[in-house]
């Protein structure tokens, strides 16, 4: 992370405030989930209900595409989903 | 199967005075952790020993490890540390022993309780195969699985693995029995309590699979 | 009376409850949060007949319980940390009114680097605030202290704001036991809440607070506060003993075990000593003579009770969970100067420990006990859990490793 640079700063003021800084790219947060929604293609009509109410950004738009690294299953998408085209399913371990 | 019997030696960290037993509940936030640990410690209190329980978190949040210890002595608990050398560790939750060290500083002889569909010999090997970050190098441990997340959905309907996970606790160790579960439980969730029951049952009735 | 199986906070809002408070104004802290969030949870279920007021940061809380306190009402509020930093301004002007405010604190440190763990940072930097405070080492004695500070601030020599502080996350989140006192017990040994013989805002009687003090008086005025700081440390033992024979319960000012003709004695505040009773008791199994002073007072601190138990002790060790950055922590001066001019002086060490958190454990305070044998030359403070000086090891300015901010 070139972090090298501060190398003399922290040496000589004693800092340890140096942090290789943390990124979700490392945390995948989909770890979380004990329920995962699944969808049903042929139910969905594209409305986006699902991607505006997501609260972490794990669907995308335009074709709807649930992102399983980062959705942590809180069930919101299949709660607004108007046409039953979500389902909570168990998460297999 | 017989309920195996922990053994209640000298703990407290070296310490030798007082005969102490812990007992590490490890799962996310959200799935009952603390609330598993007071349950416990309230049961143990009405059965006349002393309790204390001590949830070792950090910035709270939905999904996170989230740790609870149980001490329970015949005497009053003066140990105030979160570090513990457990001899029976509940972990709440399918996965995350995978990603955080819920087994540290675990004693000989232990009682591993796992919230998982899968077999205990394959958990067991799991823990010992060095993987994960949870492993144990014991020589002697017991693995008990059940199906926690799937006893809650049926008896409770949402996926809270803790009222099943307190069963299993009464039918693995000598912590606690059935009956000062099934009272606390009462006491504690009112109308609810009844399907906490039921799932507590469940999961007393789910461990019959020990590897001894 | 009856067990319960609470946790550090709900012990400080049950005692709150006990003392018939009329005031609550507070702001959520980590891990102080709970503490108001039961007080609420009391008044909304009929339990306590109080006013909640809603304040937007903890400067506005001790302002309202400041404003409850004019107008005789007792007054209650609870924070920690950087929230009892933005208090800060305030409780000198409590102190200064001579406002008997209770203040529950679940000590945490100050940031940064950010951290929402136990140390006593927070409450001694306030040290000087002329707030008096007690330190809890157990749940029970945050129930029992919270309970005991309204008599004691209130008491009409006294007549100042006190906080009660425990360990955050170790003693605020921990259930533990607790005998309950009855709403009869807490009757009798508080006076009933609003009754004071202090002035107060009366249409009746008209008085003024915080009013502008000229050069000339002011010394007086210090003095008097001085004085009263000092006092009540008669007040504090006259409750003890009234609660213990109330409750079957004693408390010391500056409880001392076993420290006569001590080869060490550990002398502390906080859960740490409950843990470092557990390490001692261990060390006189092995014949080792090791004392116990457990400091529940710091303000008024007991100064007559402390030069007593130094009969005969060899080296006196003060835990200290906090620092007075560049010099020791901050216990540490006020023992070494009580101690100054003692016939009876022991060697005085300090270890700093705890800090942000890190886990006090019997070996920890095992650690302290084996520096007092070992050879340091002149050196009298000692970071005995820290990696870098307990390892001996010089400054390297070594970068933390990636990932050890998560």
């Amino acid at each position: 992370m070139g972090l090298e640079r501060y190398e003399e700063f922290v040496k000589r003021s004693k800092s340890t405030l140096v942090y290789d800084p943390g990124w979700s790219c490392d945390n995948l947060t989909g770890a979380w989930r004990s329920m995962r929604p699944v969808m049903d293609a042929g139910r969905c009509n594209q409305c986006g209900l699902c991607w505006m109410y997501c609260p972490e950004g794990c669907i995308s738009h335009g074709n709807i595409v649930i992102d399983y690294d980062y959705c942590k299953g809180c069930g919101i998408c299949a709660v607004e989903c108007k046409r039953g085209a979500l389902r909570m399913e168990r998460e297999p371990e | 199967m017989q309920p195996h019997v922990p053994r209640r030696t000298d703990r407290a960290g070296g310490v030798s005075a007082v005969a102490l037993e812990e007992v590490r509940l490890a799962g996310r936030g959200g799935q009952g952790v603390v609330t598993a640990g007071e349950l416990l410690g309230e049961a143990v209190l009405s059965s006349g020993r002393h309790a204390q329980s001590l949830p070792t978190f950090g910035p709270e949040r939905r999904g996170a490890l989230a740790q609870c210890t149980l001490r329970v002595s015949d005497q009053p608990i003066l140990l105030k540390c979160s570090s513990a050398r457990p001899s029976v560790v509940v972990c709440l939750d399918p996965t995350i022993w995978r990603y955080a060290p819920i087994t540290l500083g675990v004693q000989e002889d232990a009682v591993v309780i796992v919230n998982t569909t899968q077999s205990p010999a394959k958990l067991e090997e799991a823990l010992r195969s060095g993987r994960f970050l949870s492993e144990l190098t014991l020589e002697r441990f017991t693995v008990y699985t059940l199906d926690a997340t799937g006893i809650a959905m049926e008896a409770i309907g949402r996926p809270i693995s803790n009222t099943a996970m307190l069963g299993a606790v009464a039918a693995a160790t000598d912590v606690i029995g059935l009956d000062d579960v099934e009272t606390v439980l009462r006491a504690r969730f009112g109308p609810a309590g009844e399907a906490n029951v039921v799932a507590a049952r469940s999961g007393f009735d789910a461990v019959g699979g020990g590897t001894i | 009376m009856s067990t319960r199986f609470w946790n550090g906070n709900m012990a400080a809002a049950r005692a709150a409850q006990r003392a018939r408070v009329q005031l609550v104004a507070a702001y959520p802290i980590t891990p102080q949060t709970h503490t108001v969030e039961y007080l609420s949870q009391f008044v909304a279920d009929g339990e306590l007949d109080a006013s909640m007021i809603k304040v937007e940061s903890e400067h506005s809380a001790l302002s309202a319980c400041c404003g409850g306190s004019a107008v005789g009402a007792r007054s209650f509020t609870a924070s920690c940390s950087q929230g009892l930093q933005l208090m800060s301004e305030v409780m000198y002007f409590a102190s200064g009114m001579r406002f008997p405010i209770v203040m529950a604190i679940a000590n945490r440190t100050l940031s940064a680097p950010v951290n929402i763990w136990p140390d006593h940072q927070d409450t001694l930097v306030n040290r000087d605030s002329g707030w008096l405070q007690l330190y809890a080492t157990n749940v029970q004695e945050i129930y029992d202290l919270t309970l005991l500070a309204f008599r004691v601030a209130e008491h009409v020599d006294i007549s100042l704001p006190a906080l009660v502080a425990y360990d955050g996350f170790i003693l605020s989140h921990a259930n533990e036991p607790v005998q309950e006192i009855t709403q009869e017990q807490a009757d009798a040994l508080l006076p009933p809440p609003g009754v004071t013989e202090r002035p107060i805002l009366d249409p009746a009687a008209p008085v003024q607070f915080g009013e502008v003090l000229f050069p000339e008086w002011y010394p007086d005025y210090e003095y008097k506060k001085h004085m009263a700081v000092k006092d009540a440390l008669a007040v504090i033992e006259e409750a003890f003993d009234e609660f213990a024979e109330a409750t079957g319960r004693r408390y010391a000012p500056l409880e001392a075990d076993g420290c006569e003709g001590a080869e060490v004695v550990l002398l502390g505040m906080g859960s740490m000593m409950q843990t470092a009773r557990m390490a001692v008791d261990d060390l006189r199994a092995q014949g080792r003579r090791v004392g116990l002073l457990t400091m529940r007072s710091f303000r008024p601190f007991p100064e007559e009770a402390l030069k007593a138990a130094m009969a005969g002790v060899d080296t006196l060790i003060v835990l200290d969970r906090d620092i007075g950055y560049g010099t020791a922590g901050m216990v540490y001066p006020d023992v070494t100067r009580t101690l100054y001019h003692a016939d009876d002086r022991p060697r005085a060490l300090n270890c700093v420990i705890g800090l942000g958190g890190k886990d006090i454990t019997p070996q920890t305070i095992l650690r302290c006990v084996e520096i007092a044998g070992e050879d340091h030359g002149d050196q009298t403070v000692f970071w005995p859990d820290a990696r870098g000086p307990a390892e001996g090891i010089p400054w390297t300015g070594e970068v933390a490793p990636a990932g050890a901010g998560r």
